[in-house]
């Protein structure tokens, strides 16, 4: 089943001569439970890509469809309802805010959707990430890899029908890098959850089911990964 | 969109994210309270206004309750008392036709029962003793006891004389004891006794039935609601089964307490714009400053709702965030700013109130903390709050997720800056941020480009004062003496007895002549009730108008005013005009202003000793100049005037028109304004009218005696004749001085209030330029630029900001100036224009100091601030 599918996505920024294609006709679909990783050098638009995946900027033309919906045909408000119940991102810097503590960063999106927290659940990720013991810590207590498993933890929380990672490791060094995404990826597992990630680190991009390059705002390639994945 | 609960994750935010910004909360919190201190002073004031307005009426009234039925039967009283709309009630009865001690004859002791609860209504304050309950005991007044001799002291015996009913011939003497004094009615030539209730059924007798003067009950009564007192009155008349119509048998009158009706200070829509426009200052004022700071801290913080957007929060969540925060500083900073603004308008509001040579009692100038001053000063303020927190609310809920992004990623630095030790490319760059933001840059200049221009033009004005035309308009010589009720506008006498009550003492004159200080003086007689022009006798110029009889008069403000005088059904009384007729003695002619005729004062008194002329008196505008459309006689002409005679027909006497004078309403005049004033030598009143007409006398002083003769007049017309008056220049000099006064405070305050706004956002512009180019900063001091040099960049901002508003102050000062302030000044007669930008010069260094202090010590500030938040992120 198709959870997430582009359609002729174009960004464009500025005009005439000095206008820079970030993406220019972009047609990719992910299937439900897929863990696929797009990988391209920087400037390639990747980023670009993952903003209008997360319905975070909006394109000069085409569409992204999410669990069935065009989500460009929202407005402003609805948008971020929607965003908020389907998609959980995880970024490079892990953007936790600062005022509030791990566990209230973990719990915000649901309660800024008015839902009921399912502690149980919410519990079982804190455990897999191994936060149990810094609940109530603050984010600028806790180590960059911890920090990022905050964020991973957040962004799991609200059940997202896809989650989006942009350079999860970039700030990490590489066992830290390893450890964060092995975490990611067992649960991934666990909950069955479909993953997008950004990288141009190969290696960890190897650990995806699937690779997607992207080239001056175009892909490249799209393939399988042998005996890597989840699914393999 | 369904109703989501989700206040919990807002409310946790909105906590959160508030006790993150503690340096942000204290501003903006001290910035509500001041707000709000401005806004209870404002309506404290406003409201003190109306309430000592009213209750000053009231005095005048001489009662605060909403009415009283008047002349009423014992039995029309027990059933009108029973109305179920009076929440309050009390009667006055006279129990005297007439007290005939001859110690009361200039001025009149009035007797009277008066129910003791209606003391405190009717300003019957007991300064000692207690109120009177048995029949032989009486309350009277300090002054009445001072005239019979008599300490202002409880427990002393007087002895009244009276008539009893307005009928008896004979005198009843009854001896009383004072059982209180109450304090003397200001500014009232009468005294009171009031009796108990026991007298009144001891003599009961000899009270009921009524006459036309004793035995009547005036019933005060007192209901809810103010508003149509006359109807509620009628209507306790009507139900209980009386008439109000006059003409029917059991016609009750009744009189509204018009204290309640003539709410002048809160009626008068010049008032009422006044207040608006000085709220909407407030708002706009506390608008810049609140604004300001959510501005600053929106856009610092703008990454973080960012983020908030990403992760889910929608735009309306984060206004609320934002509005929450709004709310608790409201919470914060209004109690203290109600308090402290209460008391400020508590004690500005006795300044404002006399200013402009308005007459308040003490007493009556009062305030009491009504709910609505609170009500509507927290009102407001939060209102303000509000719409100053509305677009930096806007601008947070925007922030895209996909900038709050990219705002970090920035962090690698993209930006090039060109090493640089030169000095030269620091201003230059300094000047090119000023253009960053031209709003802000914009509101911060006209602020402080405003306040030294309120200064520059409160200066002017006060600079402006024409001291001399001040006193000149108001008082001819050093002093002038009369009786008290000169001053009250009530010097009318028609025979002896009134010239008694109304006219000045020949004792009081030579009292005067005695002081070693005295120069020269001269008496006014002067007869306002009974001379006329002759119409037939005056050749009424082209330039006024008459009406249908031939009569002339003139139009003001849409109605015709007749020089005649007609009756009620427009019947015509008299067609001949009714003249002020006043006899001078030749010091006051070296006073006069001669504008037309004959200029020579020894040639005109020697003409006016012939009896044949008389000088002529044209009225003037507030400027002192002629109003030529108003001037009825000209030098030359020949006018009779009419003098009445008791029972008899008017004798006539022609006289020549030898000057015409400018009209000195205060000093040559009744006070009052007469259309026809004509001036003859005092030997030539004397022949008509009576000698006792005495209205004033002019006097001048040595030179630097001044002094003596205030001092001797003071204590003349407080202790030897109170009932005698004087008006000298030193007071006057004195009544200038406290409305420049007030002016100045006023003023200064106002502008002090500009000027705050002026340097907080001056402040917060720096402040909000360093948090914005934080990063900025950060990149210039890594490739480096050194403190020093940065703290100079930002100094000569500051200065450009002093000096853009020293250029605007002096060219909008200057036209402010010329054409405002000129104009405003060239309207008061009191004023005349005079050209300053001595405030503006003054003010120049303070502005270019600040320029150069506010940077630094802000970029210190900040310095250690960022360090803690660094340290946090």
């Amino acid at each position: 089943m198709e959870i997430l599918k582009t359609e002729d996505l174009k960004k464009y920024y500025g005009k005439g001569e000095t206008c820079v294609k970030a993406l220019d006709g972009v047609n990719f679909s992910v299937e439900k439970g897929e863990f696929v990783s797009i990988v391209g050098t920087s400037g390639s638009g990747k980023s670009t890509l993952l903003n209008m995946l997360g319905g975070l900027d909006r394109p000069t033309a085409g569409n992204v469809t999410v669990d069935g919906k065009n989500i460009f045909s929202l407005k402003e408000e609805a948008l971020t309802i929607f965003r908020r119940r389907k998609i959980g991102f995880v970024f490079q810097s892990y953007n936790l805010v600062p005022v509030l503590n791990v566990y209230e960063n973990i719990v915000l999106p649901i309660e800024l959707d008015g839902k009921k927290v399912d502690k149980q659940f919410v519990r079982s990720v804190i455990e897999i990430l191994g936060l149990e013991k810094k609940i109530y810590a603050l984010p600028s207590q806790l180590s960059g890899g911890q920090q990022q498993r905050v964020a991973i933890a957040r962004a799991l929380a609200a059940k997202p029908a896809i989650l989006l990672a942009d350079e999860p490791t970039g700030n990490l060094d590489s066992a830290t890098s390893t450890d964060v995404l092995g975490l990611l990826k067992i649960t991934g597992e666990r909950f069955g959850q479909t993953m997008v990630m950004i990288t141009h680190n190969e290696e960890i991009a190897q650990m995806a089911d699937r690779i997607v390059r992207i080239e001056d705002g175009k892909i490249t390639s799209d393939a399988g990964v042998k005996g890597g994945g989840l699914h393999a | 969109m369904r109703k989501v609960k989700n206040s919990k994750a807002v409310g946790r935010l909105s906590k959160k994210s508030f006790e993150a910004s503690r340096t942000r909360n204290i501003i903006a919190a001290v910035a509500i309270a001041l707000t709000s201190i401005l806004f209870t002073a404002v309506f404290t004031i406003g409201l003190g206004m109306v309430e000592s307005s009213q209750q000053n009426t009231m005095r005048q009234v001489g009662t605060d309750m909403r009415g009283v039925i008047k002349n009423l039967t014992k039995e029309q009283y027990e059933i009108l008392r029973k109305h179920p709309s009076i929440t309050e009630e009390g009667i006055d009865i006279a129990v005297s036709a007439q007290v005939t001690n001859p110690e009361f004859l200039k001025r009149h002791l009035e007797m009277h029962y008066r129910s003791e609860n209606l003391y405190k209504h009717d300003f019957i304050e007991i300064i000692d003793g207690r109120a009177p309950s048995a029949a032989e005991e009486v309350l009277m007044d300090e002054k009445s006891m001072e005239l019979l001799g008599l300490e202002a002291k409880a427990g002393q015996q007087v002895t009244i004389k009276m008539r009893v009913r307005t009928a008896d011939t004979e005198e009843t003497e009854r001896t009383f004891t004072v059982s209180g004094v109450i304090k003397a009615v200001d500014g009232m030539n009468v005294g009171f006794l009031y009796v108990s209730e026991n007298y009144l059924e001891k003599y009961a007798d000899e009270l009921f039935p009524m006459d036309e003067n004793v035995g009547g009950i005036n019933m005060s009564v007192n209901f809810d609601g103010r508003a149509d007192i006359q109807r509620a009155l009628d209507k306790i008349i009507t139900d209980s089964g009386f008439s109000t119509d006059d003409r029917a048998e059991n016609f009750l009158a009744s009189n509204a307490n018009w204290g309640y009706m003539s709410q002048s200070a809160a009626s008068d829509p010049m008032n009422i714009i006044g207040i608006a426009a000085v709220l909407i200052l407030i708002l706009a004022a506390g608008y810049l400053i609140i604004y300001n700071i959510f501005q600053i801290s929106v856009i610092r913080d703008i990454r973080y709702y960012g983020l908030l957007k990403t992760i889910g929060t929608t735009g309306r969540q984060i206004k609320k965030i934002l509005r929450r925060q709004a709310i608790k500083l409201c919470v914060l900073g209004i109690p203290a700013g109600l308090i402290l603004g209460y008391l400020a308008g508590k004690v500005l509001l006795p300044m404002i109130l006399t200013t402009g040579g308005s007459t308040y009692a003490e007493a009556d100038v009062k305030v009491s903390p009504q709910p609505w001053i609170f009500v509507g000063a927290a009102l407001f303020t939060v209102i303000t709050v509000l719409i100053s927190e509305w677009r930096p609310g806007r601008i947070a809920a925007k922030a895209s997720p996909v900038e709050a992004l990219h705002y970090t990623e920035q962090g690698k630095g993209k930006k090039k800056w060109k090493r640089s030790t030169d000095g030269g490319k620091i201003t230059r760059m300094a000047f090119s941020n000023l253009g960053r933001n031209k709003g802000r840059t914009a509101v911060v200049i006209c602020s402080l480009s405003l306040t030294v221009i309120l200064l520059n033009s409160i200066y002017t004005v006060s600079n402006s004062l024409d001291r001399k035309g001040f006193l000149s308009k108001l008082i001819l010589s050093e002093a002038v003496i009369g009786n008290a009720q000169l001053w009250n506008y009530r010097y009318c006498p028609y025979d002896e007895q009134t010239a008694a009550e109304e006219g000045l003492t020949e004792t009081f004159i030579s009292a005067c002549r005695e002081q070693e200080s005295f120069q020269e003086g001269g008496r006014i007689y002067g007869d306002v009730t009974g001379v006329q022009l002759s119409l037939d006798s005056w050749a009424v110029p082209d330039y006024i108008e008459k009406d249908k009889n031939g009569i002339p008069g003139y139009w003001r403000e849409g109605g015709w005013i007749s020089y005649g005088l007609y009756d009620d059904k427009g019947e015509l009384l008299l067609k001949d005009l009714r003249a002020a007729y006043f006899g001078i003695e030749k010091f006051v002619l070296s006073k006069m202003t001669i504008i037309e005729g004959e200029k020579d004062t020894d040639t005109i008194w020697e003409k006016l000793q012939t009896g044949n002329y008389l000088i002529y008196a044209a009225n003037v505008d507030d400027d002192n100049t002629v109003i030529e459309e108003y001037v009825k006689h000209h030098a030359g002409e020949r006018i009779t005037l009419m003098f009445e005679e008791e029972g008899e027909k008017p004798t006539e006497k022609e006289y020549e028109i030898l000057s015409v004078i400018k009209r000195h309403q205060y000093s040559l005049s009744d006070r009052t304004g007469n259309d026809f004033e004509y001036y003859v030598s005092a030997e030539e009143f004397k022949k008509h009218c009576p000698e006792s007409f005495l209205m004033n006398y002019l006097l001048d002083t040595k030179e630097g005696k001044e002094a003596e003769m205030e001092t001797f007049l003071k204590d003349y017309t407080e202790n030897v004749e109170p009932d005698m008056n004087y008006q000298s220049r030193t007071m006057v000099q004195g009544q200038m001085q406290e409305m420049l006064g007030t002016v100045t405070l006023v003023g200064t305050l106002l502008a002090g209030m500009i000027g705050l706004i002026g340097v907080l956002n001056f402040i917060n512009t720096i402040l909000t330029g360093m948090v914005t180019r934080k990063r900025e900063f950060a990149m210039m001091e890594a490739i480096g630029m050194t403190k020093r040099q940065l703290v100079g960049m930002l100094t000569t901002e500051g200065v450009c900001y002093a000096g853009i508003t020293i250029i605007c102050s002096l060219i909008l000062g200057s036209a402010f100036s010329l054409g405002i302030v000129r104009m405003i000044s060239n309207g008061l007669w009191f004023l005349k224009y005079k050209f300053t930008l001595l405030p503006v010069l003054v003010a120049s260094p303070v502005l270019i100091l600040l320029g150069i202090l506010v940077p630094g010590v802000v970029y210190r500030l900040r310095r250690q601030e960022s360090i803690v938040e660094e340290i946090r992120e």
